[in-house]
This record gives C-alpha cells, sequence and structure tokens, in this order.
C-alpha cells in the first residue's frame, strides 16, 4: 500500500531522488541510534553525522544519479580534513580574544570558506577539475558542520574532540556506503515499509537498558565477587 | 566464557539503564534544575544548614562584566560555571602577582584583561548545558586539609557519594595529579579511589587519562604512600550531609560532591543529577545490585539511611584493613607493662600470650607489687581451694561469695570461673592499666599463684583485639 501511494507521487512529478532520500533519512537516524545506545560509539550530535552523510552522497551522486564513491573518499575526506584542520587552527588562534562568541564563529567560517577556494585553485592546478563541480550546497553542508565540531573542541579539548570527530566522520562514511548501494535503494523502494519496522526497531532501541557493547570494556577489569548464598550458614535439616 | 561476561550486567549499571531506569524515575525536572545550578544548589542548602563552600560574587550581565572590579577579589579564590557541565571551565586561582596578574594552579598567569575574556567566555554559554548563555561564579578557594597533602598534587581532592533514596550507595575520593594539573577530574588524568561506606577508608584505586581509559594504581606517583588504606577525614559527617543535601533538593539518584576545608571540614561543591558511572571502577565494584537492594527498602529516618548503606555496603574491607593498618603485630612471648593501682608505680614482665584463654591472669606475687595484696587478703579469708574437680564445684563457691567479693571490696571487679586441663578454679578479678608495646589498655585480670609456671601473667583472648599475634616474631 505505501509502495502505491509513493508510486503515485513519482508518478504525479515528485523527484525519485527525494523519495529516496525521505526514506533513507529515517534509516540512516536509526543506526545512528543503534550504534550510540546499542553499541556504544560516541559521536557528536546525530545531526552531524547525518548532513555530514547527506554532503557525501550529494559530493559522490552525478547528474543521472549514479554514484562515484571514489569521488565522496578523495574529495569529500579532503574539504572534511582541510576544513576541520582550518578551522582547530583558527579556534586556538581567536581563543585568546575578547570576542563574542558568534562573531568568532563567523571569523573561523570566513577562514574556512577562503581555505575552500584555495583548495578548489590547488585542485585545478595540480590534479585536475572535477573539485570545480562538486555540489555547492554539499561544500556549505560541511563547512557548517565544522560549528558542531569546534563545539565539541572547546567542551572537550583536543584530544577527546578529534576522537569524537573522527568516529563522527566514520560514521558517516559507514551511512554513506549504505546509502550508496543500489541494491539496497531498489529494495527500499520496493518495500518502502521497512521505514515502519524502522519505528519498531526505535521503540525497542529506546527502552533498551543492557549494556552498551562499548560498557563490556569498558567495566572488564571489575572483578565481581561470587555470588553469596543467601544464609552464612546451613542449619541442619529438621528431623 | 560469554556467560559470565553477559552476567556483568547483573550487577553493574550501565549508561542506558542509569538513564532510562534512574534519572528519569528518580529525579524530577526541578531537582535536576537545582542540581545543574549551582546558585540554586547553595541557596537550598543553605536553608538546611548544610555547609558549602562561599560565594565571593556572582556577575550575571555583560554590564556587570564591563564594570567588574577585580579589588573585591582577594588573593585567592575560584572562578566557575554557574550551569557548568563535567567540571569543565572551573579556573583556580592561587595568588595574585605584584602586578596584579592571576596565577592558578598550573601556573598559568591571567591579567585581569585575560580573565574577563575567560569570564566572557563563559557566559556565552561555552561551558555550560546546551551551549545555553550562563553566568560566572566566584567562590573561596577552598585549602584542603593536611591530611591529604602527600596524596595530591596541588589541587584539593574531591570526596563523592552517591545517594538512592536517601541511602549511600557508593562513595569515592578524586585525587590531583601532576598529570591531570591539579585538577579531581579523571577526564584529565586524576586517580581515584574507591571508599569503604562503613569506615570511609580508601580502597582501590584507578587512574583516569585525557583518552578516557582507565588504568589500576596502587601508589602515589613519585612516592613510597599507597592510596589504599587512607581515612577520609570527617567521614560520618560527610554522609550526613550527603543525605540531607538528597533529601533538601529532592534527588533521589544523585552525587553529593564535597571539598575538606582545613579549617572548616567537608562543604558541598557540587550536587550532580547525572552521576558517572566510573566510580564503580574506583570501587571494584558494581552499582546496579546496590540500587536494587535499595529501591523497595522503606527509609524511616536520615540516621536509619545512613545505617543501612554501611551495613548493606560497607565493612567489605573493614577486616582487610585493620589487619594491616589497625592492629599491632605481637610476639608469642611478650613484654608488658603493668601500672599499679595508684599509676605511681610500673612493672614489665614477660607474659605468655594465650589465644586460648578467654580471660588475662597474673600472679598473685605480682599483684601485690601493684598494690591489690588488700583484695588478696580478703579472697584468702575464705579458703577457698586452689583447684577443684568439677564445675559444679566451683559454681558452689562462686554463688556464694561472689555479690560479697565484688561488694565488699572496690578493687576486685568481678570474679572468673576458669575451667582448664590442670582442674577448674574460682578467682578474683582486678582492673589493671597497662601498656603493650607502646599501646595502652584496660586488662581485667584474674590473680592466682603462678610461682611454679614459667611466666608470671598471660594475657588472654579478652584483651588481644587490637593485636595479631605473630608465632614468628621475636622480642
Amino acid at each position: 500500500m505505501l509502495s502505491t501511494f509513493l508510486q503515485y507521487l513519482i508518478v504525479n512529478g515528485v523527484p525519485e531522488y527525494t523519495v529516496v532520500l525521505m526514506l533513507f533519512l529515517p534509516l540512516l537516524a536509526t543506526t545512528v541510534t543503534f550504534s550510540r545506545y546499542i553499541l556504544g560509539i560516541k559521536s557528536l550530535t546525530i545531526y552531524a553525522s547525518l548532513l555530514l552523510t547527506f554532503a557525501l552522497y550529494e559530493l559522490a551522486r552525478n547528474s543521472n544519479g549514479s554514484i562515484d564513491t571514489f569521488r565522496a573518499i578523495v574529495h569529500g575526506g579532503t574539504l572534511i580534513f582541510v576544513t576541520t584542520v582550518i578551522a582547530y587552527i583558527f579556534q586556538s588562534l581567536t581563543k585568546e580574544m575578547r570576542m563574542h562568541y558568534l562573531a568568532k564563529v563567523t571569523l573561523i567560517l570566513t577562514s574556512v570558506c577562503v581555505a575552500v577556494l584555495f583548495l578548489m585553485y590547488a585542485f585545478i592546478q595540480f590534479y585536475n577539475r572535477t573539485f570545480v563541480n562538486l555540489n555547492p550546497l554539499a561544500i556549505v553542508i560541511i563547512i557548517l558542520v565544522i560549528d558542531i565540531f569546534m563545539k565539541g573542541y572547546l567542551r572537550k579539548g583536543p584530544e577527546k574532540s578529534a576522537y569524537l570527530i573522527i568516529q563522527t566522520v566514520g560514521i558517516s562514511y559507514a551511512l554513506f556506503f549504505i546509502m550508496s548501494q543500489i541494491e539496497i535503494k531498489d529494495f527500499l523502494l520496493a518495500h518502502p515499509e521497512v521505514v515502519l519496522y524502522s519505528v519498531l526497531v526505535n521503540i525497542f532501541i529506546g527502552k533498551w537498558k543492557g549494556f552498551r557493547w562499548s560498557e563490556y570494556l569498558r567495566f572488564k577489569n571489575i572483578k565481581l565477587p561470587e555470588p553469596a548464598d543467601t544464609y552464612d550458614s546451613t542449619y541442619p535439616e529438621e528431623k | 566464557m560469554i556467560a559470565p561476561i553477559l552476567k556483568r550486567n547483573d550487577r553493574i549499571l550501565g549508561l542506558n539503564e542509569r538513564n532510562i531506569e534512574y534519572l528519569r524515575r528518580y529525579n524530577t525536572h526541578s531537582a535536576k534544575l537545582i542540581a545543574d545550578n549551582k546558585i540554586l544548589t547553595k541557596r537550598v542548602l543553605k536553608k538546611e544548614a548544610i555547609p558549602t563552600t562561599k560565594i565571593i560574587k556572582i556577575v550575571r550581565s555583560v554590564n556587570e562584566l564591563e564594570n567588574f572590579d577585580f579589588t573585591l577579589l582577594p588573593k585567592s579564590f575560584v572562578l566557575k560555571p554557574v550551569n557548568g557541565v563535567e567540571g569543565g571551565g572551573i579556573l583556580v586561582v592561587y595568588n595574585t602577582d605584584k602586578r596584579g596578574n592571576f596565577v592558578t594552579a598550573q601556573g598559568r598567569t591571567y591579567s585581569p584583561d585575560a580573565l574577563l575574556t575567560y569570564m566572557q567566555d563563559i557566559m556565552e554559554g561555552k561551558y555550560s548545558h546546551g551551549y545555553l548563555p550562563d553566568h560566572v561564579l566566584f567562590e573561596e578557594r577552598v585549602r584542603p586539609h593536611n591530611k591529604f597533602r602527600p596524596y595530591t598534587f596541588k589541587g584539593t581532592p574531591d570526596v563523592r557519594v552517591i545517594v538512592f533514596r536517601r541511602v549511600p550507595i557508593m562513595a569515592m575520593v578524586r585525587w590531583p595529579t601532576l598529570e591531570s594539573e591539579g585538577k579531581a577530574n579523571f577526564a584529565q588524568g586524576a586517580v581515584g579511589s574507591g571508599i569503604d561506606l562503613a569506615t570511609g577508608i580508601t580502597t582501590h584505586s584507578i587512574k583516569g587519562s585525557k583518552k578516557g581509559q582507565f588504568t589500576q594504581i596502587e601508589y602515589v606517583p613519585n612516592s613510597r604512600e599507597r592510596y589504599s588504606g587512607f581515612k577520609i577525614p570527617y567521614w560520618d559527617r560527610i554522609l550526613t550531609y550527603a543525605v540531607r543535601a538528597s533529601v533538601a533538593a529532592k534527588l533521589g539518584f544523585c552525587a553529593i560532591d564535597f571539598l575538606i576545608d582545613r579549617d572548616l571540614g567537608p562543604l558541598i561543591v557540587e550536587m550532580n543529577a547525572r552521576p558517572g558511572l566510573s566510580i564503580q571502577l574506583a570501587n571494584n565494584d558494581g552499582m546496579k545490585w546496590r540500587l536494587e537492594h535499595v529501591k523497595d527498602l522503606r527509609i524511616k529516618s536520615e540516621a536509619h539511611a545512613i545505617r543501612l548503606g554501611k551495613d548493606l555496603f560497607g565493612g567489605e574491607v573493614q577486616e582487610e584493613i585493620e589487619a594491616i593498618a589497625g592492629k599491632k603485630l605481637i610476639s608469642v612471648i611478650q613484654p608488658i607493662t603493668l601500672f599499679s593501682k595508684t599509676g605511681k608505680k610500673s612493672v614489665t614482665v614477660k607474659a605468655k600470650i594465650d589465644t586460648g584463654a578467654d580471660y588475662s591472669s597474673m600472679d598473685t606475687q605480682l599483684a601485690r607489687e601493684l598494690g591489690f595484696a588488700d583484695a588478696i587478703n580478703s579472697f584468702a579469708k575464705f579458703n577457698v581451694p586452689e583447684t577443684m574437680q568439677s564445675e559444679p564445684e566451683v559454681k558452689i563457691w562462686s554463688d556464694r561469695l561472689h555479690e560479697e567479693l565484688v561488694e565488699k571490696n572496690e578493687d576486685i571487679v568481678n570474679t572468673h570461673k576458669i575451667g582448664n586441663s590442670n582442674g577448674h578454679s574460682f578467682r578474683i578479678a582486678v582492673m589493671v592499666e597497662a601498656k603493650i608495646d607502646e599501646k595502652s589498655l584496660t586488662m581485667e585480670v584474674n590473680i592466682k599463684d603462678r610461682s611454679q609456671l614459667k611466666f608470671p601473667m598471660i594475657v588472654g583472648r579478652r584483651d588481644l583485639k587490637d593485636f595479631l599475634v605473630d608465632p614468628t616474631l621475636s622480642v
């Protein structure tokens, strides 16, 4: 029934791409939820992971709808890496300056934008012109995600935030690979009710009280005593 | 292999369960608001007369920041965000140098201008819950209790008690280290020791790191001091305040953090409505089974809650620690100094430590030397036989003479009925002040003619509570 509904939308002019994105979003969010509460992988916000995933997908998507994984890895990777490093540098430079937070953020964003332009210049000079044609909206998304990264940096310090950022980017790439599989996309279009199942999965995760997988590692060194008997001594049986 | 690993979840509390089962159920929204706001926390505690760190000044607006008067600040103080998360943004200023710069625990200096920037960051919400705008709080700096000195680097150790439904569940102390730059924060590399709830003595210790890993640790770095076996000063007061504070803020499940001031004793610095779980690592035990124990109990009073916490979850190390730290090792044949009745004279004899005997016993001659001649003579009048054949015989003498002896002679505090392989006897007992290996004790000693025996005195079990007997020790 749901697939008939979607077919109706597509037939009446809603791009298939839009429908696919709407179907993927809850699925990917569920994956992030799963990795947080069941696996215990720490990432920054759920938005950062999802935004980056869609940005990577946009970068990799050709006009005919096919996916160029190579571009997501090289171009996307370079973009994320360069913007993060530039933001880190400017963050530490402006750290001691007395100014309002938003002004600082804007300064950092400006520097990142300039850096992206220079990056494009470098690609034209030394590599090829593919970078020039990247989806501008995807680039903007990546730059804006930097703000989330920087908040993590401010709060958690350089070491821990680097660790969190790496995990966040890692999750985004994992999600991207799920999303870029044509088989999965086709399956989703054919069986959109899968999205409804994700609701059930989320309810299950939402009520999950057991350990996160990472906690088995975290608490592995606690030496628990042997369970004690209820009574210290055994009483003789009554005759 | 898998089963015991999965079973850990029976005793240890994980984040998911903490969030769903405990935080939401036992902490109301308004209680969380109180705990998250340091000023509200203090206000609530003040009402109940629970001591907290003193506020010097609060900066609430940009206007106040612009007109901030640095001369109001004392030489040393603590600056922190009012709604800070995970101890972030706390600046401990130890001193102010001649040029008016502020020197922190880490030896960093802040000019007044730099301090204003720092305060501005706080107000912009850099360290607050949800990055919301915040206020700046100036507090008096707590000067750490002297007992902590060998264990800490610069900062002040922080004692944390987890309280659930008024009952203390678990406790730990976090020691600042060189690596943590004087901060009592695991994420910066501080050391944490579990605390035995019954005694307030530290047990097991772990060290945090900036990467978030924990390792076991035994000795204070560059020192021969052990982290374990340390008695936290004011332990009972800490427990009482922790329980009261949780009641005052209406927090069902929380962590109460204390600093212990040299003069003022324990002061509450913070209440936490979302207690972390690393305390389980420091105590080498899970928290979940403790919480489940307390879930259905009827807690009658504050004193009852503390007693429950101590009895149910404390004392696991009591024997162990006492054996190592609290008891003296003595030999089988041990010199003992006995003081005369008046206390003016003392005699040192070699006594046999007899763990087979209930009471201590000394020779008649020795007792006379100590001034108990009257007691001996008044007992001698009755011509009680030295040894008897049976217990009933001793009982007859005891029934006949006990009351009379104890009432008539003030030195005789009791009579003893002794039975051993040589037969049975009825003896009088006197109180004697004594010293064994520098430890003073008051003993109830019975008197018997031991002139034919090798030792003029034996020390029995009743007087050996504070000692351990090591047969290999020679004195």
